[in-house]
């Protein structure tokens, strides 16, 4: 199974090493999406299927708290996992956030294994097919 | 009005260079910054304002040509790749946004709330200008930290600092 994710940031510099991040996490990825703020992403995840969310809190338009509480509020969106990846350190907001329904947070810097293991954690486990193939290339 | 003391410029000081480190595998030299000519760089900066338990403007200023390799060391490319030479304000403004977001609980504690702006860019001469300003006594803080053989400043202006916005 692949999964689409929706990478929501406003920097585009973040949203391309999320999208860096993914893709070196070997994690079977179907489309990647990117979204600015919390209303483009919303429009996205009312247009396509998505799987998975990573997004930031302080954007413009609409933060990431405002675009949690609208998934929270579709019946349809509120099932969609999402993680939080923020430079957020106020304990209050997070507990917030945690209540609104996010799963995991990330806090900004990141290391590319935390998110790694983040995902893996929130979407469970994965074949990791490059893995896979190190392994069996190693046992010849 | 919110005043900073001498342990936050040591806390800025460590957080940006932890940010540095973290974020972009650039390392801090601050044994050299307090020597370190200023050398005839074109410069960039980028800030952020921020407003809840107090307010105020939290800045860095950095060459450009240092700023691209951050961006090269952030995105995981080579120096030089377009991707990273079209991108230093937004390396700069991410760090900025990093540090102020670190900053902000080491300083006034895990519980408190704040609202950190999107990071925008600024021209390094204004805030050279507001550190020069006449100001009242914990209104601002500055650290200076060597980056890959350059010469970094970080600026924390809070409410009631003439300087706080930069504003041109």
């Amino acid at each position: 199974m692949a999964y689409n994710i929706l990478v929501v940031d406003d920097s585009a510099i973040i949203r391309k090493m999320v999208t860096r991040t993914i893709h070196m996490a070997h994690l079977p990825v179907g489309d990647i999406y990117q979204a600015e703020n919390g209303r483009d992403a919303l429009g996205i995840l009312g247009a396509n299927w998505i799987d998975l969310v990573l997004a930031d809190i302080n954007m413009p338009v609409m933060d990431g708290m405002a675009m949690l509480e609208s998934m929270h509020n579709d019946e349809v969106m509120k099932n969609v996992p999402v993680i939080i990846v923020s430079t957020e350190g106020s304990e209050t907001k997070i507990e917030k956030l945690w209540q609104t329904g996010m799963k995991a947070f990330v806090k900004k810097p990141f290391m590319p294994e935390t998110i790694r293991e983040v995902i893996q954690n929130v979407l469970g486990e994965w074949e990791d097919d490059e893995a896979e193939a190190d392994t069996s290339a190693d046992s010849f | 009005m919110t005043k900073l003391k001498p342990t936050h410029q040591r806390i800025l000081s460590e957080t940006a260079a932890r940010i540095f480190e973290d974020a972009a595998f650039a390392f801090a030299d601050e044994s050299r910054a307090e020597t370190e000519p200023q050398g005839i760089l074109s410069e960039i900066g980028a800030a952020v304002d921020f407003s809840g338990d107090f307010a105020g403007t939290l800045a860095l200023t950095a060459p450009e040509e240092l700023a691209t390799v951050l961006a090269a060391n952030m995105l995981g490319v080579e120096e030089g790749d377009p991707e990273a030479t079209e991108k230093p304000a937004d390396a700069l403004g991410e760090i900025v946004n990093m540090i102020c977001g670190n900053f902000l609980p080491a300083v006034a504690g895990d519980r408190a709330e704040f609202r950190i702006g999107a990071p925008r860019s600024v021209k390094a001469s204004v805030c050279r200008r507001a550190v020069s300003a006449p100001v009242e006594v914990g209104s601002m803080a500055m650290c200076s930290l060597i980056i890959e053989d350059r010469l970094v400043d970080v600026f924390v202006f809070m409410d009631g600092h003439p300087a706080r916005g930069l504003a041109e």
